[in-house]
């Protein structure tokens, strides 16, 4: 059965939720998704809600932690290999 | 301000794994990812993460060097040349519908070493700093030329520490052979592609062939115990034989691992068994029957242990840092450094794969000639891009400091290294592998866990192989 999961997305990170969108799809094939104004809904056959919704919590993660130490890795990949 | 040096990923059971870039972990529970998610961490988050080593403070130095610590762990230091697979003839006795090589007929003239290229050969030995080696030979069938083995063998006893390790069809042993053999330092490997049926249709081509290999087979392991033989099995995915009877036709020679390996999209498989560009998700649930399989009967007869040698590799990546030996699972993974591939003509290749392309005709990977050398443009090229690190998907990716880089394998299934990393099948296949090993760290089962903890090879069984907050 498909399960169908509608999560309201800050609109302050609507920029880093639109990319979570692509790397949901990337990673997780059997998961649809799309933004919907400030609504993500994901959908599928595969998953229950639980799942679906740490699917978006974790790529919500991703990319704001990615975002936010971009420089502080930066800085120890380039300390390490000096 | 704290940095945060972790990546998430659901395992499937209400929680996620939320890894570090140094690899350490633990599962997070659907409350604390959404307080994770929302960026309202509270006071008693806050100190897990900081405590755990998942936060670094501003100003903290000491949290900021065990960080940069762990992550150094994590990378490929890769030392000098130790790790030879020479390949002293093409040729070959048998004719598998899926060789990766796309091996020489056994009569054919102009597929062995010449005197030049072994001299080369030697002349490399003995420039090798480092005191200790790795030789694999690997053919064809490299037990054609026993001579070129000894005189490789021979050169090789200044090594401190060195090990031998025959790549053979077990096809013929002749007494030559078995002198060889007798070497304490040498080891043997095989293929087994299960029962005798199987083994026949996949390699041998006739009942009597497959006879003599197995009477081959057996009478090797009793001559030197499981311990000097490792073989492993090549499986078509669209028949895969039944998993308890591909178990016992290993357990029953006292053989205690299994490296589960899918045919190889290389040489003759490329035409013969084209769907092996890709791996099923069929493939992906039998390799997982397969693991838990072995965890039952691991549980039942606790006298012995069997694993699958490859899922074992994935588990110590994650448990273990530094294992960096096995090179297709590995970052960065530098070409032609600690191991090259020595080729029937004396063409140097960075990979077996390398050397299975080019033989195949798809794309020239040498990086240059056991005589002349091989610190080229070529290899220059491809370390250019021999890192996960910088990978848009790889850095959003939970696995990566586990995760390695196989570019071979890209060029070999796709003809190009750009393809987004999520797309090709060694992502896919790792993200499987990795998906199952958090899947069975925190299963609530005391025989996962007692199979998982003799794979890592610990003396005991903990109660818990990973935290939870």
């Amino acid at each position: 059965m498909a399960i169908s999961l509608r999560l309201a997305v800050d609109p302050a990170r609507s920029s880093t939720a639109a990319d979570a969108v692509q790397w949901v799809r990337a990673f997780h094939p059997d998961v649809s998704i799309v933004l919907d104004g400030d609504d993500a809904v994901l959908g599928s056959s595969m998953h229950g809600e639980v799942d679906l919704r740490l699917v978006w919590q974790t790529a919500l993660i991703n990319e704001s932690l990615l975002a936010h130490g971009a420089d502080a890795r930066a800085a120890i990949l380039e300390e390490l290999v000096r | 301000m704290t940095f945060l040096p972790i990546r998430a990923r659901p395992i499937g059971d209400g929680r996620a794994i939320c890894i570090s870039d140094g690899g350490s972990f633990f599962a997070g529970s659907g409350e604390f990812m959404g307080r994770l998610a929302d960026e309202r961490l509270s006071p008693a988050d806050l100190d897990f993460l900081s405590r755990e080593g998942h936060a670094v403070e501003d100003g903290d130095d000491l949290a900021a060097a065990a960080h940069a610590y762990a992550v150094a762990e994590r990378l490929t230091r890769a030392g000098p040349l130790d790790y030879l697979i020479l390949v002293p003839t093409l040729r070959c006795n048998l004719s598998c519908s899926y060789c990766q090589v796309s091996r020489a007929g056994v009569r054919q003239k102009g597929f062995d070493w010449d005197e030049g290229t072994l001299t080369a050969v030697l002349r490399r030995l003995d420039a090798l700093p480092a005191d200790r080696i790795k030789v694999e030979f690997q053919g064809g069938e490299p037990t054609l030329r026993p001579d070129l083995i000894r005189a490789v063998i021979e050169r090789s006893e200044r090594f401190r520490e060195r090990q031998f390790v025959i790549c053979t069809n077990l096809h013929e042993l002749s007494p030559e052979i078995l002198d060889l053999f007798d070497r304490p330092d040498l080891f043997i490997s095989t293929s087994l592609d299960g029962d005798a049926e199987t083994h026949g249709r996949n390699r041998t081509g006739g009942e009597g062939p497959t006879s003599q290999f197995l009477a081959n087979l057996d009478a090797v392991i009793a001559r030197y115990g499981p311990g000097k033989v490792s073989a492993l099995p090549t499986v078509d995915p669209s028949t895969p034989p039944d998993v308890d009877a591909l178990i016992d036709s290993y357990a029953g020679r006292g053989l205690n691992s299994i490296f589960l390996r899918p045919i190889n999209f290389q040489g003759f498989a490329r035409k013969r068994h084209s769907a092996s560009r890709e791996q099923s998700a069929a493939w992906r649930e039998y390799h997982e029957r397969f693991v838990r399989c072995l965890i039952e009967r691991n549980w039942e007869d606790r006298s012995r242990f069997i694993e699958e040698s490859y899922f074992s590799i994935c588990l110590r990546r994650v448990f273990q840092p530094g294992r960096d030996r096995y090179v297709d699972l590995r970052n960065p993974n530098p070409m032609g450094v600690d191991y090259i591939v020595v080729d029937y003509d004396g063409t140097v290749y960075p990979t077996d794969e390398a050397r299975m392309l080019s033989r195949s005709g798809v794309i020239d990977l040498s990086i240059g000639d056991v005589e002349t050398g091989w610190e080229t443009e070529q290899r220059e090229l491809l370390n250019k891009a021999a890192t996960n690190q910088f990978d848009p998907a790889c850095q959003r990716c939970a696995y990566q400091p586990f995760c390695g880089r196989d570019l071979v394998d890209d060029i070999a299934r796709y003809g190009r290294i750009d393809l987004p990393r999520h797309e090709t099948e060694f992502c896919r296949r790792h993200l499987h592998m990795f998906d199952l090993v958090f899947r069975l760290v925190y299963e609530d089962d005391p025989a996962v866990r007692y199979s998982l903890s003799r794979w890592l090879r610990l003396p005991g069984t903990p109660v818990a192989l990973g935290v939870t907050h």
